[in-house]
């Protein structure tokens, strides 16, 4: 489903990835752990098409998506992407962050809103909800369209722990639901316990497989 | 120390106010004096005031909606390419910011006269005025735009292509969220034009602007004039709407990590008009150059040019580094209060902006000329007051946004560490340096090129070189105007790069 193939990548001096090789199948979750700057969101934006690897080549499907200067743009890719700070539209309400992605399909955005537990907070405005609302709501846009490829980037990071473990189970059933592959960047390991079907970690450029854990069915 | 800053503070403000509002004021409680029964005459206009009222207000929304959309269409091609027509864009736009738009006319005016009518029939002059106070506007258009473009949450940007086209994001995401930046362009570009009579007036047309200055000429009557000017005074300050609204969020909003520039694919037709936009933003300082490179060719015309306008070119710089100076220090107090307090105060601050430029000199007059103990009317110093009631506020509205983008957790620091004058010499000022030079640089540059209220306030043989060239432009574009108007263009375009340079490297 995710495929690198010996992928360089540099961001100024420093290597990010040094011919790295990844595979992900469907259904598989795996997460990419390691410090601060090692490149574990750089990884996602490279499997989004919003970097460019320098060489090596990305498969998506099956279909390289980004090779020698060519790249598949980022919604022909047909991924759902969670970013770090949300990155929700703060022009639009919330109901509208979801439809946006579900070609203008309201009522299926108010069901995930509603899977979100957030449909009563549908018409409001980024700024008019908590940071807790405003990541699950961002997480609900990366889920609502049901794509086969998830790309999460530290969905728990800076929540409370009784809400960490309530989204970190709503996310089980959403990738569950559409059997996705999933890459899922996060700082701490314990996040995804019950989740992830293998841990890796980055660093010094190199992708290295620290452990395999069963998913919690 | 607490009452000292308090009691610095309220000088500062009490000066501001003097500066921005006197003139102002100084005219309205001379309305008081004016007749019942002659009143009503002089507040509605007439029929022949009220059709050039209309043309007015048209052509203002011509000039603005053409800087507009052009800026904006070429920020967004900056934003997205860093190719050679980006890059000389962006130059262009930072050396021609401040140049004003009587010599954006120099390098138009021959253009003009060759259309069919020479320039000066009913058409002809309406789209010729529109052309070039539309090119002279479009830095700021641009400025606001790009800079609304750099400041976009950049995971926003990128989230919008994942899930949608980059034609949709360009529709549904960015030109939404550009929305306030393109409103307070037009609207700023809609007052300026408003209040200058300076291009109509040399394509042989009439504006409302005109008609205040005319009237204060012939009647010495300042009461006429503000009274004349309410119209343009009012749809003035309906403009500062939009704009104190954007002035004020740039102000609140924390300075964000800025979208990166991404290659969008927009389609061929939508790419070109933007390369179009970009390659017009590029025009003026290219047109200004070309005329320069025609015009001002022999050393003789230096000469000539140098011995008529180097006592004028003197005077101006004199002019304009004294109105710098004496805007920045108030400005730095007055700035900490906008940011405590927004609101009200940003009104107070704004409103002066939108006096025609006429109305300020003819407040001033009648501020200035009476018995005092110091001569201050028909001297120098009209010319810096002028400058001062026209420019002042703006000092304090930049030095307002760069203080509000600071992080505060610095300055709290610096209070905890150091006695209240160490923290603000060692700390805030040195982090407000850039904001300062910028205040100062566009108080400076404009003021350099002020005319609206140097016309009547310049004292007997003593004039700027602005005066100097726009009486010059009246009789055709001759190489002499062209060399005094490239000195006047080469100390703002210096001006403006130094201010660029030193902002690059306090960053």
């Amino acid at each position: 489903m995710i495929e690198f193939q010996d992928v360089c990548k540099r961001l100024g001096n420093t290597v990010v990835l040094n011919h790295a090789n990844l595979r992900v199948e469907r259904g598989e979750c795996v997460a990419i752990v390691g410090p601060s700057g090692a490149g574990k969101t750089t990884l996602l934006r490279l499997v989004a098409g919003l970097e460019m690897p320098d060489s090596g080549s990305i498969l998506l499907r099956g279909v390289d998506a980004g090779r020698d200067g060519s790249l598949l743009p980022p919604y022909q890719r047909a991924i759902g992407f969670q970013f770090q700070d949300s990155a929700l539209w703060p022009h639009m309400s919330l109901l509208q962050n979801l439809a946006y992605g579900l070609n203008g399909d309201k009522s299926r955005a108010l069901e995930c809103l509603k899977r979100a537990g957030l449909s009563e907070l549908a018409s409001r405005l980024p700024a008019e909800v908590s940071g807790g609302e405003a990541r699950r709501a961002a997480l609900a846009r990366a889920l609502a369209p049901e794509n086969d490829i998830v790309l999460l980037d530290e969905p728990l990071s800076n929540l409370q722990k009784s809400l960490r473990v309530e989204i970190a189970n709503w996310i089980a059933r959403e990738l569950q639901a559409v059997h996705a592959a999933c890459l899922w960047v996060t700082h701490d390991p314990s996040d995804t316990e019950g989740i992830a079907t293998r841990v890796l970690t980055i660093e010094d450029g190199e992708l290295r497989e620290t452990s395999t854990q069963p998913a919690q069915t | 120390m607490k009452t000292l800053g308090q009691i610095a503070t309220a000088a500062s403000f009490a000066i501001f106010l003097l500066m921005a509002w006197g003139p102002i004021l100084a005219l309205f409680s001379a309305t008081l004096s004016v007749p019942h029964a002659e009143l009503a005459g002089w507040l509605i206009p007439g029929a022949r005031r009220g059709w050039i009222l209309a043309q007015t207000i048209v052509y203002a929304m011509a000039v603005a909606f053409f800087a507009t959309a052009t800026g904006t269409a070429a920020a967004l091609y900056c934003w997205r390419r860093n190719d050679l027509l980006s890059a000389t864009a962006r130059r262009a736009a930072l050396l021609t910011a401040a140049i004003p738009p009587y010599l954006h006319a120099l390098a138009w005016l021959p253009i003009s006269a060759a259309l069919p009518g020479h320039g000066a029939g009913e058409v002809t002059g309406w789209l010729s005025a529109v052309w070039v106070q539309g090119l002279a506007l479009l830095p700021f258009c641009f400025g606001l735009a790009y800079f609304a473009l750099k400041d976009l949450d950049g995971h926003g940007i990128e989230a919008a292509r994942i899930y949608g086209s980059d034609r949709k994001m360009l529709l549904r995401i960015l030109l939404p969220l550009l929305r306030p930046a393109c409103l307070a362009a037009a609207s700023l570009a809609l007052l300026l034009t408003l209040a200058d009579h300076s291009v109509p007036s040399l394509f042989s047309r009439s504006t409302y602007a005109m008609e205040v200055f005319e009237e204060f000429s012939a009647s010495h009557d300042a009461r006429r004039a503000l009274l004349t000017s309410l119209p343009l005074v009012l749809a003035g300050i309906l403009t500062l709407i939009p704009l104190a609204r954007f002035w004020r969020n740039a102000a609140q909003r924390p300075r964000s990590g800025g979208a990166k520039p991404v290659a969008l694919e927009i389609g061929g037709l939508a790419s070109l008009l933007l390369r179009s936009a970009a390659a017009l933003a590029v025009l003026p300082a290219f047109a200004l150059f070309a005329i320069l490179l025609r015009e001002a060719v022999h050393p003789a015309l230096w000469a000539q040019a140098i011995t008529a306008g180097a006592g004028d070119l003197a005077t101006s710089a004199e002019v304009a580094a004294l109105a710098a100076l004496v805007a920045i220090l108030p400005a730095l107090l007055v700035s900490r209060s906008l940011n405590a307090s927004p609101g009200r105060l940003w009104w107070l601050i704004s409103v002066p902006l939108a006096m025609p430029s006429a109305l300020v000199g003819a407040g001033l007059i009648w501020m200035w000329n009476r018995d005092l103990p110091i001569e201050i009317y028909g001297v120098f110093w009209m010319l810096v007051l002028a400058a001062l009631a026209r420019f002042a506020p703006l000092a304090a509205l930049v030095l307002a946004v760069w203080r509000s983008r600071l992080d505060p957790a610095l300055l709290e620091a610096a209070a905890v560490f150091g006695s209240p004058p160490r923290a603000f010499f060692r700390v805030e000022l040195p982090m407000l340096s850039p904001g300062i030079a910028a205040g100062c640089a566009a108080v400076f540059a404009l003021s350099l090129a002020e005319l609206g209220a140097s016309l009547l306030v310049a004292p007997p043989g003593r004039g700027t070189l602005a005066l100097r060239i726009f009486n010059y432009l009246h009789y055709g574009a001759s190489g002499v105007v062209a060399a005094l108007s490239f000195c006047l263009m080469a100390s703002t375009a210096g001006v403006m790069l130094l201010t660029a340079k030193l902002w690059k490297t306090q960053r």
